[in-house]
Parts: structure tokens; sequence; C-alpha cells
């Protein structure tokens, strides 16, 4: 009897060991570098922020103790922990939807607007309307750049803290050498004159133009030619995207014409990583010395901190803007990227008010000059560093005049659409009409029949 | 005062005492068993019957559509199969799995094995420990370094070897993707093989072969009439276990090509992960998962079939 009540106590501790062990497993998850902390007790707030760029990182290191000093000067006793999760952009994406879906995610996140719309709609961010109805900065935004950032309801789900204009940089020491004229090629057909000129003395592919799966970035390529064609995406009214849009067929019309003529770099954009040997070595080098490139190309890209600096940049390059077959020639506006706040955020006020600072002044003046942004507010000329980059200021002026898309709900599935029939034609299995068809296909596949136009 | 004489005799009496040994072997076997049960519960059969329900849901992460996840029956998997995409995936991944599990680790495994279990053979522990390194080295770094050697242009190793000879570089993993990262995956998977086949040719006993050899027969077909038919156990056990794991392989591809270029190695795990992942849609790339999963254990029941047959 004695050996029998031993086993059951041996098999009754086993079985609450194993159980404490399986509770303690479950219950002991710390909250994580993304999770919030809110020390209401004693009223200080702790704050988290997560940055996925190295170089946008280390400007805010720089920058949080004068928020928290500022803050300190309020009476408010805010702490901000930076959060660096310094991965690819796609990586970033994965991680931060996790990380909102699982009520993880950090009080404040810093990322490109086209990501905002299908956020919002998830219902992870904060409504920051009432916040910036209350600041007085917010009436010194420019309104193409608010447009982008509102919701279908008109609610600001994301603070622009940086924009962007789209042209063609290209690389005028080179073409003056080469003999060939900079001026703005006023059509596609112009354009793709000057290439053919270009390539025919140096035997190389001259333009740089992000197609395909691998660059996985059509609003810095085709999205451009499609603007000017007068088509557009999606349809505001009916809240549908547009995939048989006639400008689909002109863009992938366009490609097809450029790659038949070996005037793109077609095997490289084929490769994983396809910016690394054109953006950061051709281009540096000036041998292929035409790209589509934003306004980040001056600091980010090639400015003397960035990733493949060009010495004396701004005398080496210049811009066009965009050829139009209407003859006025255009910018592509788009909005950069913005400040979120997560609707599990347990200080939603002093998270707006950390996204309103840094979008202020001469915190915003260090960040835009570090990573070659223009200002999403008027008012910043005239303050350093900022000042120093007239570049920035005048892609900024340009906003008045760009053109602008929109980004919506599932952009990332129609991108991913439309890169598939780029790739269609980049590695030759398909004309420009099937590729517009493959896009129409996929597109109805990743969206459903329902928001598609037939 | 019952005796104990009359307590054996007593079927009444003994009853007690058998249901009490019985209560007791459960209750070790439970003890010994239960926490891998739980687990196995908790991390394994949970999760993939979660999966199964969400193959069933709309459910996506981003958009609208993550506020209301709903039942959609079949849908996701109607989707799947006429989306030419995936059937193209599923094709590929079944390419890749033939050639390099089945053929390619299959063939130079048995070699190695064969040759290695010769005890005249020389340096037998650095042979083996060179073919045992791809399977030690973490699936990032076999990436990066065969990526490093097959980079196009002029730096990649192989072209580099290529220009010794005069001639020109190949740019690998755009002409030839497939080929490419079946080769790779042959190098990566050969050691196991090897492991496995070596273990069971050791296994033989040594009279055997010697009376075959005796009797006059040639290496080979002591091979083909011995040792193949006696370590027939073994081999489709490899070739399940390596059919499952090739099946599922995606960062060694994925770090290699991202599926590319164009679909050229869009393997179905590539394309499950884009669509689950990349695309948030967790319905469809449930779905996607539970497809493989049923078509590994197809495979999987076919082979024990196949173990179970006379020869």
């Amino acid at each position: 009897m004695d050996r029998q009540r031993r086993l059951r106590g041996k098999i009754l501790t086993v079985g609450a060991t194993v159980l404490a062990v399986l509770l303690a497993a479950c219950s002991s998850g710390s909250p994580g570098p993304s999770g919030s902390v809110n020390n209401s007790t004693s009223g200080n707030i702790t704050l988290t922020l997560l940055e996925s760029q190295q170089i946008r990182a280390q400007i805010l290191q720089k920058l949080i103790p004068q928020f928290e000093t500022a803050m300190a000067a309020k009476g408010q006793h805010i702490t901000v922990k930076l959060v660096k999760d310094i991965v690819p952009g796609n990586n970033y994406q994965t991680l931060l939807t996790e990380d909102y879906n699982a009520g993880t995610a950090p009080d404040v996140a810093d990322y490109g607007i086209t990501w905002l719309p299908d956020f919002a709609a998830a219902g992870y961010l904060l409504n920051l309307t009432p916040y910036l109805k209350q600041w007085s900065g917010w009436s010194s935004f420019y309104p193409s750049v608010v447009s982008q950032s509102q919701s279908p309801d008109g609610a600001i789900y994301g603070l622009v803290h940086e924009a962007s204009t789209q042209q063609i940089f290209y690389r005028a020491d080179v073409l003056d050498k080469l003999g060939i004229s900079t001026q703005q090629p006023t059509s596609w057909n112009s354009l793709i004159s000057v290439l053919k000129q270009i390539k025919a003395k140096t035997g190389q592919s001259p333009l740089i133009l992000p197609a395909g799966t691998a660059w996985a970035a059509p609003e810095q390529g085709l999205y451009n030619v499609l603007l000017g064609t007068g088509s557009q995406l999606y349809d505001q009214k009916t809240g549908r995207w547009e995939v048989h849009s006639p400008g689909i067929t002109y863009a992938y019309n366009l490609l097809a014409t450029l790659k038949n003529d070996g005037l793109i770099p077609t095997q490289d954009l084929l490769n994983p990583n396809p910016w690394q040997p054109t953006k950061y070595v051709a281009f540096p080098k000036g041998t292929m010395p035409v790209s589509f490139e934003g306004t980040w190309g001056w600091q980010y890209d090639w400015g003397a901190q960035g990733t493949a600096p060009i010495s004396g940049l701004t005398s080496k390059v210049k811009t066009w803007d965009f050829p139009s077959e209407t003859g006025s020639p255009y910018a592509d506006a788009i909005d950069g990227y913005v400040w979120a706040v997560s609707k599990t955020t347990k200080s939603p006020a002093a998270a707006a008010e950390l996204a309103e600072w840094l979008t202020t002044g001469k915190a915003l003046a260090e960040q835009l000059a570090a990573v070659g942004a223009a200002s999403p507010r008027s008012g910043m000329d005239n303050v350093a560093p900022y000042s120093q980059y007239p570049e920035l200021i005048q892609a900024e002026h340009e906003f008045s005049s760009a053109k602008a898309m929109n980004p919506e709900s599932n952009q990332d599935k129609i991108d991913q659409a439309f890169e598939m029939g780029e790739e269609g034609i980049l590695n030759g299995r398909d004309t420009p009409a099937q590729a517009a068809a493959l896009f129409a296909q996929q597109a109805t596949v990743l969206l459903g029949s329902g928001s598609v136009e037939g | 005062m019952i005796n104990s004489t009359a307590r054996r005799a007593s079927p009444a009496l003994a009853r007690p005492g058998r249901i009490w040994r019985r209560a007791r072997r459960a209750s070790v076997v439970i003890a010994m068993a239960g926490p891998a049960l739980v687990l196995i519960g908790l991390f394994v059969v949970a999760p993939a019957g979660y999966g199964v329900w969400l193959s069933f849901t709309n459910k996506t992460l981003e958009g609208a559509g993550a506020l209301n996840t709903q039942f959609v029956g079949l849908q996701n998997y109607r989707t799947l199969f006429t989306d030419g995409g995936f059937l193209q995936s599923l094709g590929m991944s079944a390419e890749f799995v033939f050639f390099s599990a089945i053929v390619g680790q299959f063939i130079l495994g048995m070699a190695a094995a064969l040759l290695l279990s010769r005890t005249a053979i020389r340096l037998k522990g650095f042979f083996g420990a060179a073919i045992l390194l791809p399977m030690v080295v973490p699936e990032t770094v076999a990436a990066l370094a065969w990526g490093s050697m097959l980079a196009q242009g002029q730096f990649g190793t192989l072209n580099r070897g290529l220009s010794l000879l005069g001639l020109g570089p190949v740019d690998w993993l755009q002409s030839v993707p497939m080929l490419s990262i079946i080769i790779i995956n042959i190098w990566r998977g050969i050691a196991f093989a090897m492991i496995m086949f070596q273990a069971a040719i050791e296994s033989i006993p040594k009279d055997i072969e010697e009376a075959a050899r005796v009797d006059g027969a040639s290496a080979w077909q002591i091979v083909r009439r011995i040792t193949l038919p006696l370590i027939r156990g073994p081999i489709q056990l490899y070739m399940l276990v390596s059919t499952i794991t090739t099946f599922a392989i995606f960062g060694l591809v994925y770090f290699l090509t991202q599926g590319g270029p164009g679909q050229a190695t869009n393997l179905v795990a590539i394309y499950i992960y884009n669509y689950a992942f990349q695309f948030f849609e967790i319905g469809l790339g449930s779905a996607g998962s539970v497809i493989l999963l049923l078509a590994v254990v197809v495979l999987g029941a076919v082979y024990v079939r196949l173990s179970r047959a006379e020869v």
C-alpha cells in the first residue's frame, strides 16, 4: 500500500510540475521590445518608438533626449524608448503587421505611407484627427500631402513627416561628356531617343527603371508613367480597382519597348536586390547614367553619408520631369514616411505629442536633411540643416504642380499583381497585352472579384 | 480475516488487485508519455487544427477584412486550384523533390556510403567529415556561400574558375535557376542519406558478402543483389523523410532566389509564405499549407505501403 501511495504521490508531483511549467510558460511572456509601458501611478509615461532604418534611427537617438527635455520643461515626464528593428522593407512590414495583430505594437512607428490605408482599415491605428486639429502646426501642411494621408472617411491615421517627388535623375556630367543633349524630354519617344544615343555610345543599357517582382516598387517605376496617361488605378467613387485601365497597357508597352531595345538592365532587374548593381554601382560609376528616382536619392542613396556616395553630387546629377504624351512633363509627388500611433497605446496624447514634436522645426529639419526628403509642411526653408539643401527645397516646391497617386487599401496586392505583369515582360514570356491580362487576373485572385471592376 | 491463498483463489477478490495493477500501469504510461503528448498537442496538433480551420476562413491581417473574419467554406481551395500559379508551384516542388532528394541525394549518398563502408579506404574520416559538413552549416550560411559561389559576373567563385579555362561568366541563378537550387540541395542533403545508408550497410553481416565473393559475384552484383535488398527498409525510410523535408524547404531557396527569376523557383513553400506573410492572406496561405500537408501525407502513405510489400 505504501508503494502504491508513493507511486500516486510521484504521479501527482510530476503532473503538478508539468502543469506548473506549462502555466509558467504561458504567463511569463515579457512585454517584449515593442510593447508599451505606462507607469501611471508615478505620473511618468514611457513610450516606445519603432524605427527600421539605421540612418533614421541614428537621428532619432539624438532627438529623443531633446524631446524628453522639452516635455519635462512643460511638466510632462515622458520617456521614449527607441526600438530599432533594422530589417528590409518587406520583413519590416511582416513584423509590424504581426505586432499590430497581436496587440504588441509599439506606441509610435515610422513607415512608408503606402502601408497606412491597410493598417488603418484593419483598426490598428489611432485616429490622430482630434489631436492634429488642436495642433497649431497642422495648418502649415501642404493640402496635397494631407490628402494622401487621409482615409476615405476623412480621418488622419498617420502624420506625414517626409515627402518626396519622383523624377528622372541623370548624370549631367556623363551626358555632357558623351555630347548628348540634357534638354527636358517632352515625350517618352524623345526620352527613348536620348537613351538610344547613350547606348550607341556606351554599349550599355542606360536607364534604371524599377520594375519586376525583385525590385517590387512600381510606385518608383511604371506608376509614374501611368500617371501621365490620365488613367487611374483606383476609382474613388466605386471603391474598386480599375484593373483594365488603358494606362496599364500603355505602361507595359513602354516597358516592352525599353526591354526590347536593350535600354534597361533586364537581367539585373530579374535578380534579387536589383538596385545593388544598378543604383548603387552603375549610376555612381556613370555607366547607367539615367534613373527613375525619388528625392531621397540626394541623401539616402548618393549623398555624402548615403549608401553609394557620388562626390560633387549636385553638380553631376540633375533631374528631368517625366515626359507625357500631352507634352507637359510632370513630377510625381509622393508622401514618404509617416508617424503612426497604435490604437492600443496607453498614452495616446503623449504619443501624438511625440509625433507632432518630431514633425516640427529643427527636429524635422534634421531628419529631412539626413534622409533626403522634402518637407511636408511650409515654413521650413530657413530651418537648418534643411535650409542647406536647395535640391530638397526645390522638390518641396514641386508639390503644387506635381501629379500624385494616393495609396489605397490593398495597395500591396495591386502592386504585386502589377509587378507580375512587369516580370512577364522582363523575362520575355508575355507581350504587353498578355502582361495586362495577367495583371487583371492576378489582381482579381488577390483582391477578390468584388474589389475590382470587370 | 481472509488469508492470502483464499484471496488468490477467489476471482471476485482478485479483481480489485488486477484493476489496481492496470490502473498503476496506465498511470505510469500517462506519467511517462503525458508531458510529450501535452506538448505535441499544444504545439503540433492544436496549431495544425487551427490552420485547417483558418483555411476555411477569409482571415487576413490587413485591410477592412482583418476586422471581420468569416467562414468561407472551400472558397480558398477553389481559388488556389483555379490559380495557375499555385499548381505551377506544386509542380516545381515535385520536380525539386524528385531530382534533388530522390535522385541526387540518394545516388550520391549511397555512393558515399558504399565507399566509406569499405574498411580499406584511406582518409575515411576526412571524407566522412567533408561530406557531413554541408549538413551542419546553418541554412542561411549555406545560402550565402552558394550565393557567392554562383554570383553573376566575374566575381562569382564558379565564374572565376570558368575564366581560368578561358570561358565567359554564366549567370547561374538566372539562366539555370532550378538546376542551381537542385544541385545546392543535393550538396546539402548527401550527408543525411550517407549516414542512413552507411549505418544500414554496416549492419549487414560480412559473411554474406564474403560468400557471394567466393561464389564469384562482382562488386556491382553484390551491391545490386545483396546490399540494396538488405537495406530496403532504411532506403524507404530515407525516401519518406527526405521527401517530406524537401517539400518543406523554404529558407535555402528563398535566400538565394526569392522564388525568381520570374517565378522560376517559386516552390510551393515560397508561394504559401508570400500569401501568408507578404499579403497577410492567412486563410489562403493556410489552405495552401493544408494542400501541401495532404500531398505529403499521401506520399508518406505510399512509401509505407511500399515498405510493407513483398519483393
